[in-house]
């Protein structure tokens, strides 16, 4: 005969495990990291680009840390790479399918930091006129509306 | 002791059932398509693979952010499982009128991959067939044109790594770039445990 207290010692149990079996596929992947850059000034940090040989394409992604009060506004990208640099943002549509947009402008907003990361906004290189090894660095030139230039030598890595 | 008694029954039925066998999403086993290496070898998918997991991603050269990230992405499992014999993995292309064994070839040099990693792609017509039978979609989204003039285009296209077990049937399926590679390891141990 089953009595109250072993039927909820079974069901302790059964839900401690039940809450051992529990996988995490389905979690979500983290969210993106904007914060308040650290300085007044606007910086570009922790740039790197993706190898690729000759004639294939990748990309540059980086951390636009805008510490000014003014918003700014990124308005194109020359690398000594390929004269076809665009820039573009990788998202996924309605459909589930994963799409990719040209940007004619990004605004970097003020006092804070933006994300160029890979599934998201991205320098694009296309068709490499050399090809980019690991241990390399390619020159990237970003150019905002205020009429900052920043020249970066952007490290060659595998991610 | 009537306790102690219960207590390992639950551990027992609920010790099952933390190991279930794991869910078939799609098998694979009874169809062949004939595709092609980075190297132009024949390879028949799923057969050649038989015997060991396969854990494949989905992809085409031309992609400069999310199929490299699922490149990598492959590459990195490949890596935190140790390299293991009994795991195969593949990245195969859906543009395939692009991507002929010498690109393959060319971007899979470019991702320094070990042994065990396999590109494929095939004639367009098997390959539309094999997209199909896996879900995995793609379209022309974009086009721009090259320094010398050429027009390239892009593709909108499905994001996903499968797994396959050891009797090519689909048991695991992910987001493809954002899914963190840990998850991914750690299902494909929990298969070969």
């Amino acid at each position: 005969m089953i009595t109250h207290k072993t039927l909820l010692v079974f069901s302790i149990a059964g839900i401690t495990w039940l809450t051992a079996c529990s996988d995490n596929q389905s979690q979500p992947a983290p969210e993106t990291k904007t914060g308040i850059a650290e300085t007044n000034r606007l910086e570009i940090t922790d740039a790197w680009s993706r190898p690729a040989k000759e004639g294939m394409m990748s990309a540059a992604y980086f951390l636009i840390n805008n510490g000014t009060d003014q918003a700014d506004t990124l308005l194109s990208a020359v690398s000594s790479v390929t004269s076809n640099t665009q820039i573009h943002k990788s998202y996924e549509k309605e459909d589930g399918l994963m799409a990719m947009e040209e940007q004619e402008m990004v605004i970097i907003p003020a006092k804070a930091t933006t994300e160029f990361k890979q599934g998201g906004l991205h320098v694009m290189f296309i068709q490499l006129e050399k090809e980019l090894s690991v241990g390399e660095n390619l020159e990237l030139t970003l150019n905002f509306s205020s009429g900052i230039s920043k020249t970066l030598s952007v490290p060659v890595r595998a991610n | 002791m009537k306790n102690i008694l219960t207590i390992l029954t639950g551990i027992v039925v609920f010790g099952a059932a933390c190991n279930p066998k794991p869910t078939i999403i799609d098998d694979l086993s009874d169809i062949t398509f004939e595709l092609v290496n980075e190297d132009s070898t024949n390879i028949s998918f799923p057969g050649h693979f038989e015997g060991d997991y396969v854990v494949m991603g989905f992809i085409y050269t031309n992609c400069p952010d999310i199929c490299p990230l699922v490149t990598q992405n492959l590459v990195k499992i490949q890596k935190e499982l140790n390299y293991p014999d009994d795991v195969q993995f593949v990245a195969a292309s859906f543009d395939p009128f692009r991507d002929t064994p010498s690109v393959l070839s060319k971007y899979k040099d470019a991702f320094r991959v070990d042994k065990n990693f396999t590109f494929l792609t095939g004639d367009t017509t098997t390959v539309s067939a094999f997209m199909d039978s896996v879900k995995v979609r793609s379209q022309v989204s974009m086009t721009t044109t090259t320094g010398d003039g050429k027009e390239i285009y892009f593709l909108n296209h499905s994001d996903k790594i499968m797994v396959l077990d050891p009797k090519s049937r689909v048991v695991l399926e992910y987001g493809g770039s954002m899914t963190p590679v840990s998850y991914i390891v750690e299902d494909i141990q929990k298969l070969r445990n």
